[in-house]
């Protein structure tokens, strides 16, 4: 071979710099795919909410808001949890960057947790769409509307939530293994924006799904 | 603490902020017609992660465009779905 790369640099890439800016970029492009998937439901939200405002706002009052308020809180520290560790590993600390993820992780879960919760909340107290069903009357079908909504939107974010968890781990235990000592922090920086957009998924949805509907 | 740190830690302190006004404002007194200007808030705080925390400002040119790209046919879906309800006469049937 006559070509000399550096380490982690694939031939096709001129350079390492080269490499890094296609994966950024790779990684923006695969985010604005994702804006456009959630933002198929926030058209449902507003079309739904349109027609039957006083329905869906009925649906709405029965979240769990101090769930809700305390998952917008440990998504929002949990992403100053691990840029901080893609700070700390920029200046070669990657025990620090190692102890950031772990931590990212466990915010993750205990966010999860809360979620998982939440649903046993929701369904135990009927508010599952189809069968029995705790809005009754006028407003029964715009609330079913919104529960339909708020069990769909939720399950895709709680999907993506356990891929960034597993991401994040994934790259705890390449930092464990030495995988950036070099200064390739190229993966770090990719999860991060993906762990970053799962958390403005939750900003955007907490105010639709808790607030707004809120007398 | 390097100034990256520093700058981490002003953004989340504004997303903490932010959010707090948000759960705050929302107890108040407002029509059920204007509540979601509730949604304001959490755009501005989306604002701020992409800018902060995903560091969009320092990222490769391409991947800006991709991200103003992704905004503009957000607009684009939300603002023609929206123009069916709101444009629509609704009449009541008779008989």
């Amino acid at each position: 071979m006559s070509e000399e790369v550096a380490p982690h640099t694939h031939f096709q890439y001129a350079d390492a710099r080269h490499q890094a800016e296609t994966a950024l970029s790779g990684m923006w492009l695969f985010l604005a795919s994702e804006v456009l998937f959630f933002g198929g439901l926030i058209v449902a939200w507003t079309f739904c909410r349109h027609w039957q405002p006083a329905g869906f706002d009925a649906g709405s009052r029965e979240t769990v808001l101090w769930i809700g308020t305390v998952n917008l809180f440990l998504l929002i520290s949990s992403s100053f949890v691990y840029s901080s560790g893609l700070a700390f590993m920029e200046a070669g600390n990657a025990k620090r960057l190692i102890q950031c993820c772990v931590a990212t992780m466990a915010i993750g879960s205990l966010f999860l947790l809360l979620k998982f919760y939440e649903w046993h909340i929701d369904i135990s107290e009927h508010l599952f769409p189809a069968g029995p069903f705790k809005i009754n009357g006028a407003d029964a079908g715009g609330a079913r509307m919104f529960w339909s909504f708020y069990f769909v939107a939720t399950a895709l974010h709680a999907a993506h939530m356990i891929v960034g968890v597993g991401l994040v781990g994934w790259i705890a235990l390449q930092a464990r293994r030495g995988a950036f000592a070099d200064g390739w922090l190229t993966p770090v920086e990719v999860i991060g924006l993906y762990w970053s957009f799962v958390d403005i998924v939750w900003i955007v949805l907490y105010p639709i799904i808790y607030l707004v509907g809120r007398e | 603490m390097n100034a990256r740190h520093r700058s981490d830690l002003l953004i989340w302190l504004g997303l903490l902020l932010a959010a707090a006004l948000e759960f705050g404002v929302s107890f108040l007194a407002i029509p059920q017609g204007v509540r979601p200007i509730l949604i304001l808030p959490s755009i501005g705080m989306a604002v701020l992660v992409a800018l902060g925390f995903m560091r969009l400002l320092t990222a490769p040119d391409i991947a800006k465009s991709f991200a103003i790209g992704g905004i503009f046919w957000l607009t684009v879906l939300l603002g023609l779905a929206m123009t069916d309800p709101m444009t629509r006469a609704v009449y009541a049937v008779i008989g």
